[in-house]
């Protein structure tokens, strides 16, 4: 298997007015081609900053971060960034807001276009095209987000809790079509969450973080849950161990955290 | 387009109370339009019969016939026309100079930061400053024409142009700049196809508060300096005690202001139907 993603001893420190904060510290983490894996964290652990790393957006400021071999950079196309919210623009439809990013790179072709109503009619919006974004549900604009990802073919996809925005019945089902988009297209990603079953339900390795300055604490391997759908791991028995160790792990770094608070 | 075909097989299967409450609304509407009217008309005939039977002297509040009088000499004489084209072609004039000028101060603002912050106290003072006291310094510097009007004008309204527009690229949304900055996009990039449109609405508003503003420095401008248009007529009316003639001018004034707003408000209106804003 060829490794799509490392991080070599990552530091990064924030720099204020006021003070420095340390948010990742001496972080080493691996991900190989086809593979979703998942980063899982107390809140404020730096997760959004790891993306922004891995993206090239920001630079660390000790070690390296290296996609497909070479440094992360925002303008080498090896990464797809899909944020929280869908952030489509009103004022573009469906069609043209799935092509901003080809527009902005300036790779917009005949063939790409095509490619773009290719995956649109996959994915059930093509007769939406000419819509604007507030004609459409929250779960189908999420879906939208993820074409405008995936129309600039990138090696490696950054997913930033893109479902915290729903309600959870339309989050179920989107996780089940952006994970079957994903196993489709044969997509490695990282995907980033609060939410513990919802990575359980998506990844094929979960990275658990420990609070700030925040480093790699425990790997869990989901392997065997490989050959499920979301919804179907969420049936199965195993589901709840992994919930449970996941579970374990994040609450004795927060304890870790309430004692040094205490102290 | 199915979706509006859509909204049309709605409206054919209206109920009977839908159709109740559409009527309730028009009905609404009608009274409000006609009681608009009415009391236009109430307010000029109260002005004309207290004119009349000398409960008001009408040397000094004028009367609408006289009003009418004066509006009909103006015209024969030829000189009605080109008081308002003066006048407004001094408005239009500055509006557009005000507009422009404004927006692409505004975006050299955004771009460059450090000019920003050097400049920002000196724009809000100079936005602050009554631009009357400036009037002396005009003149002097240009002239006793036109120049000097569409100057005051100008004073008037491109310090808040600048300001609002500003403020309206710097408010939008930090996770639409960070689409941008995922997607790779350059500095002219994020201005063309996030800052700019997005700010459309923002700029249309601006411009409804410009059309005021240069109204409002035109007349001022006028009341300076000026040889000719309406402010000239008021003032000039005012010193020779021709109150038909201030009552006359003032009016037109209003229609043509009014006018003007109409007409901005109307680029809103399709603007933002074929933004598909709400």
């Amino acid at each position: 298997m060829n490794t799509i993603l490392q991080m070599q001893k990552v530091c990064l420190t924030y720099h204020t007015q006021k003070n420095e904060t340390t948010a990742i510290k001496d972080m080493n983490v691996e991900s190989y081609e086809g593979e979703l894996l998942g980063i899982v964290g107390p809140s404020g652990c730096g997760k959004t900053t790891i993306l922004s790393l891995l993206s090239g957006i920001l630079s660390p400021s000790q070690g390296q971060v290296l996609i497909g071999g070479e440094r992360a950079n925002p303008h080498s196309g090896m990464t797809g960034y899909m944020l929280q919210k869908d952030e489509l623009l009103p004022w573009r439809t469906i069609m043209s807001n799935v092509l901003i990013g080809l527009e902005i790179k300036k790779r917009k072709t005949p063939e790409k276009t095509a490619y773009a109503e290719e995956l649109l009619k996959k994915y059930n919006l093509y007769e939406f095209k000419d819509f604007y974004p507030n004609q459409l549900s929250g779960g189908m604009k999420q879906r939208v987000a993820l074409i405008r990802t995936l129309v600039l073919e990138p090696k490696l996809l950054l997913l930033d809790e893109p479902f915290s925005a729903l309600d959870f019945q339309t989050r179920l089902n989107v996780v089940e079509d952006v994970y079957s988009i994903l196993r489709s297209e044969g997509k490695s990603a990282v995907f980033v969450t609060h939410d513990i079953s919802e990575a359980i339900s998506m990844c094929d390795r979960v990275i658990i973080l420990t609070n700030r300055p925040s480093t790699v604490k425990e790997v869990v391997d989901l392997s065997p849950l490989k050959d499920y759908t979301p919804l179907q791991r969420r049936e199965l028995p195993m589901f709840s161990e992994y919930f449970d160790k996941i579970w374990s792990n994040l609450q004795t770094t927060k304890e870790k955290s309430n004692e040094i608070h205490a102290t | 387009m199915k979706y509006t075909q859509r909204k049309k097989n709605v409206s054919q299967t209206y109920s009977a109370e839908h159709i109740t409450y559409l009527k309730k609304q028009r009905k609404k509407s009608i009274v409000i339009t006609l009681s608009r009217v009415g009391l236009l008309l109430i307010f000029l005939l109260l002005w004309e019969l207290l004119a009349k039977f000398k409960v008001i002297d009408s040397f000094i509040s004028s009367s609408p016939s006289r009003m009418a009088a004066c509006f009909v000499e103006l015209v024969k004489g030829g000189e009605l026309a080109k008081h308002i084209g003066i006048t407004l072609w001094e408005t239009v004039a500055s509006f557009f100079i005000a507009t422009t000028l404004g927006t692409l101060i505004a975006v050299l603002l955004w771009w460059f930061e450090s000019v920003r912050k050097v400049l920002e106290p000196y724009i809000v003072i100079l936005n602050a400053l009554p631009k009357i006291a400036l009037g002396p310094i005009i003149i002097i510097w240009m002239g006793t024409d036109q120049p000097a009007i569409i100057t005051m004008a100008l004073a008037i309204s491109l310090f808040v142009t600048i300001l609002n527009t500003l403020s309206g690229f710097l408010s939008v949304e930090k996770s639409k700049l960070m689409l941008m900055q995922t997607l790779g996009a350059s500095k002219w990039q994020t201005l063309t196809k996030l800052v700019l449109p997005s700010n459309i609405p923002n700029i249309i508003d601006a411009l409804k508060i410009n059309v005021g503003m240069c109204w409002v420095g035109t007349i001022m401008g006028e009341y300076l300096v000026s040889h000719a248009g309406l402010g000239y007529l008021i003032i000039y009316g005012g010193q020779v005690f021709k109150l038909d003639l201030v009552m006359t001018s003032t009016l037109i004034l209003c229609c043509l202001a009014g006018g003007m707003y109409y007409l901005v408000a109307l680029l809103q209106k399709f603007v933002s139907k074929k933004l598909n804003i709400e």
